[in-house]
């Protein structure tokens, strides 16, 4: 396992800025067909604008549908970076290497997107200044520091910061490189300008590494506070359904794994696109199933405290949510495809080797998590909020329109968008990194084997 | 005496490491202390089942020992098998003395028998058993602690076989039983993928089996006897703050064991402290996530019935428990974890560990002996808060001796079976080498599929 990617530099170095400084047919193709799709949600919002929320086709007593669905998705696919990135750097995982740039980007394109949906959302997205930042001091218009309107962009946007300079950090050495192999000009001054005079001294490479790890240090909290509060935007209401103190762990554990899932298919994707085989091998993908198999389980755990503690109380308001939940159509269809696509088929199958190592499996396995991950927020969200109330008196009725559908493909083009630019702007893979790694790799002869190993200070 | 890293790197060489179990007699002080304490606890569980059968209040600390037992001792073997999963190459001195604990976590099964007993029906208060009738919670709960202290004794006894086997010539000579018990062991590759297999997949059983039956025991010994008290994320609490003391016990052993043992001292040292420190002070964190997760929530929807079980255990009735675990089993560890000359060294994190396993019984009254002395179980809402129930002489006399007879069989233990696990050790120091690189020396690890 971890077999190092043997190469020489200059080899290593062109294979990993080749898709950089290329231009294939492609690109073009599946980033125009991107932003059509953008076009129409850019056009869906303004109709909005004008119409009002009515227009997305929300009434009362639902108005938390789709939008919110797909907001609380790129959050925890948003995870993903983080966990991978930060965990695995300060646990000295040598497989790391070739992963943690994908998850990253990953992470910022993400968060990106998700902070999209609640501005639209509220109908009228400059109103959100009034909520959030003291836009008018004379008029004494404070935003109110208990309310989750406060606590989401503000935990949101220190984790944006924060992953931001994450990755640029990470990113520096890479920027040197790609300034010392621009084929122009203009991109040499643009990547020198960026790389702030990064030559490579000892001291920068000090300076680099401990910067690296201090901010993996100071990432991992406010990872985990992100979903906690998004989560908590259900949870301190007094919602049924919605109100359980295991809310907070069991969001940023389903995070972790809708992220991670979302990294695996994104780096078997890469694989196949960029032509990096070398790099993403079947070792890597192996060891991040290894993983999911734990996470997929705790999340499970965390699901059925969930469930338990929700009927616990016996209370008639949270049995009826759970029971139009598991029970009533459609939601017992959405219940069951749910939990099915998120780990009754991919954790089995994740414990064999075959399937573990496996690209087109692996690949399947990782989108169904995140189709049923994606329909478990929905399942959280929605029969909440259409239960019977005492001032409704009836159950409420939600379907998504034909508007909401187009924003929700549109978030997943605005990821993939964003992805793409980068990468075609910047080395998605950390060559500074991998070239560490097989500097650092080495191999110990016990008996006849000849076993992988890596050298620690 | 030679760096622990050092001996390790040499264990390779020939002869064959054979680790020995610890050599105890009584005329120890500290070996007789513990045999004292050991006796005191047992005959306080006597009088404890003449005088209180029944009676749930009387049950109400012994409760707590059963949960700091289950808290520290059954989560510390959770530490030999998550680094033999991740191969922390790190932690191979330590595996067996997280290990060792399993002895000890079966004295909680001895604690749970009387204190199901003294439980109410549960017709009438909220629990986890919707009605299913089948001997819940008396045979379900002890049913689920039994299959996981047997498991755990079961990862004891498959991770100790290569070591107590010997040569085989030894075991063909044993008798037929004692060979069984033995697992027949010679050493074949065959044995070796088996045991390598079973250590894995009885490790992953006991991690479920821990996170299930936290779930089962912090609900019906806790929950579910104080009305209102409706938190999801209660065994998890449990659970992690579990895996905080049983870190903390087993660095605290095995700092005691660098004292006090010769041959484990030679391997035990700073490595470890660093390693599993940085593990401990991330457990320590989440102590006050999980807790700010259950209390925002409640502070936030202001519901009355949560709000009276928060305040019985955190804000009114049992606040100074509450804060005292709070200081040691956060605040000090915190604030000192965060020193990298804390964390690098066995002696000083030993010291914050034995607070946060100090920190851990104020912990568990706070939970514990509320629902236990609450007079009045049924219902979905308390109408007044329950006064607080402090430990008279006979609970305090319990608690010490019941402590002490937990240390007391774990000294047994490790004298029967060695604290050190030599195979797997051995097998570590021939993935590990010493090689120059660039001007320095640097540490190479080897990782096998």
């Amino acid at each position: 396992m971890q077999e190092p990617v043997i190469a020489d530099t200059k080899t290593s170095n062109r294979e990993l800025l080749d898709f950089v400084f290329a231009w294939p047919a492609w690109f073009f193709a599946v980033g125009g067909a991107l932003n059509g799709l953008l076009v129409a949600a850019f056009v869906v919002v303004i109709l909005m604008l004008m119409f009002g929320l009515q227009f997305l086709g929300y009434s009362h007593p639902v108005y938390w549908g789709f939008l919110i669905v797909n907001f609380v998705f790129w959050i925890g696919v948003s995870h993903a970076g983080i966990m991978v990135s930060a965990i695995l750097r300060l646990t000295q995982a040598e497989w790391r290497r070739p992963v943690t740039r994908a998850a990253e980007v990953l992470t910022i394109f993400s968060l990106l997107t998700a902070v999209q949906f609640p501005l639209i959302h509220s109908g009228r997205p400059w109103r959100t200044m009034y909520w959030t930042f003291p836009y008018d001091w004379n008029r004494g218009a404070w935003p109110n520091p208990r309310s989750p309107l406060v606590w989401d962009p503000s935990a949101i946007f220190t984790y944006l910061t924060s992953t931001i300079l994450f990755v640029y950090v990470a990113l520096l050495p890479d920027l040197a490189l790609a300034r010392d192999r621009a084929p122009n000009p203009v991109s040499r001054a643009i990547y020198g300008v960026l790389a702030m005079g990064f030559r490579g001294t000892t001291r920068q490479w000090r300076i680099q590494t401990v910067a690296g790890l201090l901010l993996s240090a100071i990432i991992l909290p406010i990872f985990v506070s992100v979903h906690s509060i998004v989560s908590w935007d259900f949870a301190v209401t007094s919602v049924p359904g919605w109100h359980n103190t295991i809310f907070a762990p069991y969001f940023v554990i389903g995070a972790v794994h809708s992220g991670v899932s979302a990294v695996v298919t994104v780096m078997i994707v890469m694989r196949y696109a960029f032509g990096l085989k070398r790099f993403i091998t079947r070792d890597h993908i192996d060891s991040l199933a290894r993983l999911l198999i734990v996470v997929a389980t705790v999340w499970l755990f965390f699901f059925l405290l969930d469930f338990f503690f929700g009927l616990y109380g016996t209370e008639p308001a949270e049995v009826d949510t759970w029971q139009r939940r598991l029970v009533e159509p459609p939601w017992v269809v959405i219940a069951i495809t749910f939990i099915i696509c998120a780990y009754i088929i991919p954790v089995p199958m994740w414990m064999f080797r075959a399937i573990r190592r496996n690209f087109f499996w692996m690949f399947v396995t990782t989108i169904l998590v995140n189709v049923g991950m994606w329909l478990e927020r929905y399942m959280v969200v929605v029969p909440a909020l259409e239960r019977k109330s005492g001032l409704t008196f009836t159950y409420g009725d939600y379907a998504p329109s034909l508007s909401e559908f187009i924003l929700v493909a549109a978030s997943f083009a605005l990821v993939i968008l964003g992805f793409l630019t980068f990468s075609k702007l910047l080395p998605i893979m950390p060559a500074a990194d991998i070239k560490e790694g097989q500097i650092l790799a080495d191999r110990i002869r016990v008996g006849r084997a000849n076993v992988p190993a890596a050298m620690r200070e | 005496m030679i760096a622990p890293e050092a001996a390790g790197l040499k264990l390779s060489l020939r002869p064959p490491y054979r680790p020995q179990a610890l050599n105890i007699s009584l005329n120890h002080a500290g070996i007789a202390l513990l045999a004292a304490l050991g006796a005191l606890g047992v005959v306080m569980y006597v009088v404890k089942l003449i005088t209180a059968w029944g009676d749930r209040a009387e049950w109400a600390y012994p409760t707590v020992v059963l949960m700091f037992i289950l808290s520290t001792a059954t989560s510390a073997p959770l530490i030999a098998y998550a680094s033999r999963m991740a191969k922390g190459y790190w932690a191979l001195p330590l595996r067996r003395i997280a290990a060792l604990y399993a002895a000890p976590s079966l004295l909680s099964f001895v604690l749970l028998i009387p204190i199901m007993a003294s439980l109410p029906p549960l017709e009438g208060r909220s629990n986890l058993w919707f009605g299913f009738s089948a001997g819940a919670p008396f045979l379900t709960d002890a049913l689920a602690l039994s299959i996981l202290l047997l498991t755990g004794m079961a990862l004891l006894w498959f991770s100790a076989v290569p070591d107590l086997a010997g040569p085989p010539s030894r075991v063909r000579a044993m008798g037929r039983w004692q060979r069984l018990l033995y697992l027949n062991w010679t050493g074949t590759a065959r044995q070796w993928k088996v045991l390598r297999a079973a250590n894995l997949t009885l490790g992953a059983f006991y991690l479920m089996g821990y996170a299930f039956v936290h779930m089962l025991l912090t609900t019906d010994l806790g929950q579910s006897l104080l009305p209102g008290w409706r938190s999801g994320i209660f065994p998890v609490y449990n659970a992690v703050t579990g895996i905080q003391a049983g870190i903390a016990l087993t660095l605290l052993t095995a700092a005691v064991m660098r004292r006090f043992s010769p041959e484990a001292g030679r391997f035990l040292g700073d490595e470890q402290a660093s390693a599993l420190g940085k593990i401990l002070l991330a457990a320590t964190l989440m102590w006050f996530y999980f807790f700010w997760s259950d209390f925002l929530l409640i502070w936030y929807a202001r519901l009355p019935s949560e709000v009276a079980a928060m305040q019985v255990t955190v804000a009114i009735t049992y606040i100074l428990p509450f804060v005292v675990a709070a200081v040691l089993m956060l605040v000090l560890p915190l604030g000192l974890l965060i020193f990298n000359k804390v964390r690098q060294s066995l002696s000083l994190i030993a010291g914050v560990s034995s607070l946060i396993v100090v920190g851990l019984i104020f912990d568990r009254i706070r939970f514990y002996v509320a629902p236990m002395a609450n007079p009045e179980p049924f219902g979905h809402a308390m109408h007044e808060l329950p006064a607080p129930y402090w430990p008279n002489a006979l609970d305090i006399l319990f608690m010490i001796g019941f402590i002490g007879l937990m240390f007391a069989v774990f000294v047994y233990a490790a004298s029967r079976i060695p604290v050190l696990n030599g195979w797997e050790m051995r097998q570590g120091s021939m993935l590990r080498k010493e090689r120059t690189f660039m001007k320095t020396h640097v540490l190479v690890i080897g990782k096998p599929d």
